[in-house]
């Protein structure tokens, strides 16, 4: 298992970090995602 | 991921982002309180309140233990804060920052190798754990001594040592790195350059340089990831080093190996670097994202507090964690250096 639950041999958690942000940059791209601060 | 896995990771998510958002409330409330009492008081970022809440929460020993399947995705949250960061590189700037970085950060490995070694042998600690000791400060900490343990066969109680050593001494190095920075009069570029050259673990490389300044954790996350991605490298130099002696076995597709250490999510990184150099993004849709990076580093921040047992650290034993200090002492000096030269030439 990695960190975050996933069998290590399917998919790393770099593999999660870059889909996860991938998939975020799409949302803000298409204009559904603001994030303030 | 299953919805009981995600339920499973919940609570420690839920607790670190609890605690980053705690932080940021501190930090605004003294700015409001000093404004309206005209006091002129420290400027302390979010990011030192953060990791000092978890620090005591986590050495009062009141986090559950459900919560500990969702600290140990900090790691998660920085590497996608990573790859988000890359839409403030311009691949202009990588490239020209790229040489230099990439020299310094060549010296660094060599020099933080040797030295552990050294000290290592110096103290009597046996092969192994000294190696693990060398790659976790010379390369990036705690996924360095992961990847080095299968490769050279390591004992499984050594790699759990090198780790704690190099989480205790990026645990102090986050806090005095910053000061000394101050005392120095570091400009925002140098300091990250220095911290991403000698801290050890992403996390506390990454934290070092925010707690100095946003503009010092941008230029420590490009070093680091530089470092980071080094891994493959050595890994593989020491694998083979340990295999000639006839205490590892035989690596024999290293293409394939280099391929498997490599941390890809520098390669994500990369390519949003790519897409905002060609201009992909709105002035709106960056700003989105970097606040989506800075609330992915807000979690990881939390969770570098919340995994640092102090008590635990301590009980491994004072010699190997003399060899890491002694060693990290000289390491911080040497690139304090090199840092100094580079700078008078750039």
């Amino acid at each position: 298992m990695n960190q975050i639950g996933v069998p290590a041999s399917r998919l790393s958690t770099d593999w999660w970090a870059v889909i996860a942000a991938f998939a975020a940059t799409i949302l803000i791209k298409l204009g559904v995602l603001h994030v303030g601060w | 991921m299953s919805a009981g896995r995600l339920m499973r990771v919940f609570p420690g998510v839920a607790l670190m982002f609890g605690i980053g958002i705690l932080g940021k409330l501190i930090e605004q409330s003294i700015d409001v309180i000093g404004k309206a009492h005209g006091w002129h008081l420290p400027k302390i970022e979010y990011v030192l309140w953060a990791i000092l809440l978890g620090l005591l929460i986590r050495n009062l020993r009141v986090v559950p233990r459900m919560c500990d399947p969702g600290i140990a995705t900090y790691d998660f949250w920085l590497k996608a804060g990573i790859v988000l960061l890359g839409t403030r590189f311009l691949l202009g700037d990588i490239a020209k920052l790229g040489p230099l970085v990439l020299a310094l950060v060549v010296i660094e490995i060599l020099f933080s190798i040797a030295v552990m070694t050294l000290i290592g042998r110096w103290f009597g600690l046996g092969g192994k754990l000294t190696s693990l000791l060398a790659v976790g400060s010379g390369i990036c900490g705690v996924s360095a001594i992961i990847a080095t343990e299968g490769a050279i066969e390591a004992e499984e109680k050594d790699a759990a040592l090198a780790i704690a050593v190099i989480l205790a001494v990026g645990a102090v190095a986050l806090f005095l790195f910053p000061f000394f920075g101050h005392v120095l009069h570091m400009p925002d570029q140098w300091f990250g350059v220095w911290a991403g050259l000698a801290v050890d673990n992403t996390a506390e490389a990454t934290a070092a340089g925010a707690i100095f300044s946003d503009a010092a954790a941008k230029t420590a996350v490009l070093v680091k990831t530089t470092r980071n991605a080094m891994i493959g490298f050595v890994v593989l130099a020491y694998a083979v080093y340990w295999a000639n002696k006839g205490m590892a076995k035989r690596i024999e597709r290293r293409g394939r190996f280099l391929w498997e250490k490599f941390p890809k999510f520098v390669l994500g990184f990369l390519a949003v670097s790519v897409a905002a150099s060609a201009h992909a993004f709105s002035k709106g849709e960056l700003a989105s994202l970097a606040n989506l990076s800075r609330w992915a580093f807000l979690i990881t921040f939390a969770g570098v507090g919340l995994r640092t047992d102090i008590r635990a650290m301590m009980k491994q034993g004072t010699r190997p964690l003399l060899v890491g200090l002694l060693g990290e002492l000289l390491i911080a000096a040497s690139t304090l250096t090199m840092v100094a030269v580079a700078s008078a030439f750039a």
